[in-house]
């Protein structure tokens, strides 16, 4: 198992989502004001979240997410968990 | 001529005004559902039902308690293809129920085909086309109808929406000169509507 979370990888996913070049992700853009998405996006990008780095994250939490950063932040932490239980 | 006219002026200008009718919705949904129910359909508790088109078997129709049903929807009961083996079967249907689960909401214009079921807490995007089992919890968009995600993702992002209002209540002016505000929608006088009384 991996132990460093895997950055580039969710990176990869926000791009891919929002058809955006990972590179050009930064923590301050907003999903739906800077990346153009709406909830539907914001489903779309938790499911693929999900389904390929193998965590489960949050509804509420995901509710309140504003930024990449915030995103970035809240899925580190939920890997960080699974991490910990699995070992 | 002018004479004629000014007759027919004057007898507009002197029929009495017909006042628009205030809409209660709760009364029409309270209505609708009645009328509903007389035809067989199976209605919950807590439902608003913007549409009549429950197919020709209504009683085929099911839904739970606090579903949302947007205008538009439609529920179809029976699959008139089977008409394709009259050939040899004259007086042949094929038909299917529906069932809605509690707390779903069906967006405007969706069509749900024979013998579909939809889960609890569902919400069905506007325009799907949903058939099969949608599990409770279920995000369903698109023709064909497709699963992307959970519903409970969606109420918790319109939750924290700026745009997300408690108007409910509201009397219509109210929340138009509030949403004008909120979204900087200036009248066609000029005057942004905030400065309106």
């Amino acid at each position: 198992m991996n132990t460093e979370f895997p950055s580039g990888e969710l990176d990869r996913i926000i791009a891919e989502i929002y058809l955006r070049s990972a590179e050009t992700l930064t923590a301050e853009q907003k999903l739906d004001e800077d990346l153009g998405g709406d909830s539907l996006t914001v489903v779309e990008l938790v499911m693929a979240i999900e389904r390929k780095m193998d965590v489960k994250l949050p509804d509420r939490g995901i509710g309140k997410i504003k930024t990449v950063g915030e995103l970035r932040e809240l899925v580190r932490e939920r890997w960080e968990t699974r991490k910990i239980i699995a070992s | 001529m002018w004479s004629a006219i000014k007759r027919r002026v004057q007898a507009f200008l002197s029929e009495p005004k017909v006042e628009e009718p205030v809409l209660d919705y709760r009364a029409l949904n309270e209505q609708r559902i009645a009328r509903l129910r007389e035809r067989g359909v199976r209605i919950g508790e807590g439902c608003l039902i913007y549409t009549e088109e429950f197919s020709t078997e209504p009683y085929l129709v099911e839904l739970g308690n606090r579903v949302g049903v947007a205008g538009g929807v439609c529920f179809l009961t029976h699959d008139a293809s089977a008409m394709l083996m009259r050939a040899t079967r004259p007086t042949v249907q094929h038909f299917g129920r529906i069932v809605v689960g509690n707390n779903t909401y069906i967006g405007q214009n969706s069509i749900l085909l024979p013998g579909t079921t939809v889960g609890a807490d569902c919400l069905i995007g506007a325009g799907a086309v949903v058939r099969g089992q949608v599990p409770d919890n279920s995000l369903v968009i698109g023709n064909p109808g497709k699963i992307i995600g959970r519903a409970s993702i969606v109420l918790e992002r319109m939750q924290n929406s700026p745009d997300t209002f408690d108007s409910l209540q509201m009397a219509y002016d109210d929340r138009r000169l509030m949403l004008e505000k909120h979204f900087g929608i200036v009248r066609d006088s000029g005057e942004p509507s905030s400065e309106q009384p």
